[in-house]
């Protein structure tokens, strides 16, 4: 996506350095997600892929502290966020900031449409107490912008569907209301989690089209969470791949759909069904043998060793891997990526 | 909504048939009866009893004497007292406003306490709050109320002198002050155990609702925790709580028989017990389906009250 010349020297809206979380269960302390650096620019979107378990969705609430606070959950590392000409530290920076923060500068869109809004209060009323609490104003002035939002995220008729209540409306239409809400004081960062996965096809398109027309009109960074590839080929500048809990490989779409380093993004863009793919057809869709493994049981070692077709005895089982980069952009964390280069490179 | 009623008033009405008809066997099968109080006061002959059994109708078999009674309030006779021979209607209302009174300040007390107590237990949960809230409500669950307000009265009355010993007002004063001041007791112990399942109710149903994603939508707003707990949490965390209302109308009445009994509060529920006592048949039969047709509206008015109050039920198509 094209940005203007005057904002490269700009900072990343955000920056996350070394971010990890660990729950403290019954059980003892589990270590969730680990090792997860990134930055994304203005007008940049980043997709974070990944099984269910892989600590996608975790990372996303940890990013706003949306999770249980301490002592149920601890947070280490850095979210830098950039906003009016400052960065913020979400990670330290203090309750009252955050909730400056959460809602005006930083948004998020969640996975289910049909129960993350409120039941007993209007889509207008909803949207307009964002505006109110963080844009000052009254309460018609918020609800006339409520209503500006939802014309602009393409509900028809706005003025009488801000007076509807959520049961009144679908899911797609619902998720549209999401968005608005989380668009209603012009944020430089949305939190999408998972946001098309509750929906039909068609409507998942549409709200797919929808995020890229608002991304390309106000510049906004999104951290599109995901595990659906087809999407993220549609959607992403940049792509995270994570499994159990750490990122796995991150370079930019076309690189890694072309050029897919780490064996476990290698399985994911195999076991994705391709209706043009005749020499295969009649044979079963490859899947990655194994489950995700239970981040109180890692293997050791590499976490993706015991499902992949890699693996070394000796090498991939002795030390955990180090997330290095073998191009620019492309990092991947594998002992045997050299290996793999040169072979697909040879192909 | 029409058809809602007319169903509702279907089974209401057989309700309170099948509770007219165990409540006049029970009553007839206590031992005794109205003619045994007569024998009592001693200067009635035989020939004299014979004659009042005759024209009460007690005489006739039990089957018969229930038409007769059934047929006389369904046309709306609900006879007249044995004891003073005022009709049963008059005598209820005039007991009814002590009873409202008692039954509406300890709900108030309860609604206020148990609410916040439930609120605050679910949002510090497994805190030493919530911990001390659950042993005082398992505590006040357990406590017999007429032990209770005897306590009560010993503690308050007797020792501390702080408050009257019962009746509902000094005679001869009956200002707002002094009736205040006599509720106190009497409303505090009817109060007890609603206290307890409102704030036990309360901490499950708020548990319920700050678990739910639109909290997690709210707190993403930037909005500060008071007011998501009062304009996000508290409002669909009230909701089942008025089906709970109208359920505590049987609780409250019979806790009001034993308040008002060990307060001398003259209300219904002593009333219904001197009745009893007295084999006023009349009047136990005419408070009896009276409170029942109570507890029923009650019930009825929660249920409406539900749909007004969630947009999901109320079904305005705005």
């Amino acid at each position: 996506m094209s940005r203007p010349q005057t904002q490269a020297a700009a900072p990343p809206v955000l920056q996350v350095r070394d971010l990890a979380i660990t729950f403290n269960t019954r059980a003892g302390p589990v270590r969730a997600v680990s090792d997860v650096n990134f930055e994304i620019a203005r007008g940049e979107t980043l997709a974070i892929v990944g099984e269910s378990g892989s600590g996608k969705s975790v990372t996303s609430l940890a990013m706003l502290r949306l999770l249980p606070g301490a002592p149920f959950c601890d947070v280490s590392g850095q979210v830098l966020l950039s906003h009016d000409g400052q960065q913020t530290d979400l990670v330290t920076c203090s309750t009252a900031e955050m909730r400056g923060i959460r809602g005006r500068h930083a948004s998020i869109v969640f996975q289910e449409p049909m129960t993350s809004l409120n039941p007993v209060h209007t889509a207008g009323t909803q949207i307009a107490e964002s505006i109110r609490r963080h844009m000052g104003l009254g309460q018609r002035a918020a609800m006339e912008r409520a209503i500006e939002l939802l014309d602009l995220v393409g509900i028809p008729d706005p003025r009488s569907r801000a007076a509807s209540f959520p049961h009144e409306m679908s899911g797609g239409m619902r998720q549209r209301v999401m968005i608005a809400l989380a668009l209603a004081c012009d944020p430089s960062l949305l939190i999408a989690d998972e946001p098309t996965t509750a929906l039909d096809v068609t409507i998942q398109a549409q709200i797919i089209e929808l995020m890229k027309e608002i991304q390309a009109r106000t510049d906004l960074a999104i951290i599109f969470i995901t595990h659906n590839l087809g999407v993220v080929a549609d959607v992403a500048d940049k792509v995270m791949v994570m499994y159990a809990g750490s990122p796995v490989e991150t370079a930019p779409v076309a690189d890694l759909f072309e050029r897919p380093l780490m064996p476990y993004t290698r399985g994911l863009l195999q076991s994705v069904p391709r209706i043009t793919f005749s020499a295969s057809r009649g044979q079963p869709l490859p899947a990655i043998r194994g489950t995700v493994p239970s981040p109180l049981a890692l293997p050791k070692g590499c976490s993706f060793g015991p499902r992949c077709d890699w693996f070394l005895s000796g090498t991939c089982d002795a030390g955990t891997p180090l997330l290095q980069s073998v191009q620019r952009g492309h990092d991947v964390r594998c002992h045997r990526c050299e290996t793999i280069l040169q072979e697909s490179a040879i192909q | 909504m029409t058809r809602f009623l007319i169903v509702r008033l279907g089974q209401s009405l057989l309700l309170l048939w099948i509770v007219s008809i165990v409540g006049f066997a029970i009553l007839h099968l206590a031992p005794g009866g109205p003619m045994s109080q007569f024998a009592e006061a001693g200067n009635m002959t035989q020939a004299d009893m014979d004659r009042m059994a005759e024209q009460l109708g007690l005489n006739r078999p039990l089957p018969l004497q229930y038409v007769q009674w059934l047929s006389n309030i369904v046309v709306g006779d609900w006879g007249v007292s044995y004891r003073d021979q005022q009709p049963v209607l008059r005598i209820i209302f005039s007991h009814l406003g002590a009873t409202f009174e008692l039954m509406l300040a300890s709900t108030l007390i309860a609604i206020f306490i148990g609410v916040w107590v439930g609120v605050l237990g679910a949002v510090w949960r497994y805190s030493l709050f919530d911990s001390v809230a659950t042993i005082f409500a398992m505590v006040a669950l357990s406590i017999p109320t007429f032990w209770f307000g005897l306590v009560v009265i010993w503690f308050f009355s007797i020792e501390l002198g702080w408050l009257p010993a019962g009746s509902r007002m000094t005679p001869g004063d009956g200002s707002f002050m002094n009736r205040v001041h006599h509720l106190i007791g009497p409303a505090l112990v009817l109060a007890l155990v609603s206290t307890a399942i409102w704030s036990r109710y309360m901490r499950s149903s708020m548990l319920d609702v700050i678990n739910q994603d639109y909290i997690r939508t709210a707190r993403s707003k930037g909005i500060s925790e008071w007011r998501i707990l009062t304009r996000h949490a508290l409002r669909n965390a009230l909701l089942p709580m008025i089906t709970i209302l109208g359920l505590q109308l049987p609780n409250l009445l019979s806790g009001a028989l034993v308040t008002e009994t060990v307060f001398s509060w003259p209300g219904m529920g002593r009333l219904f017990l001197d009745s009893i006592n007295y084999r006023d048949y009349p009047t136990v039969m005419g408070i009896l389906m009276f409170t029942a047709i109570l507890v029923l509206i009650g019930n009825l008015i929660a249920d409406i009250l539900y749909g007004l109050a969630d947009p999901r039920i109320g079904g305005r198509a705005r």
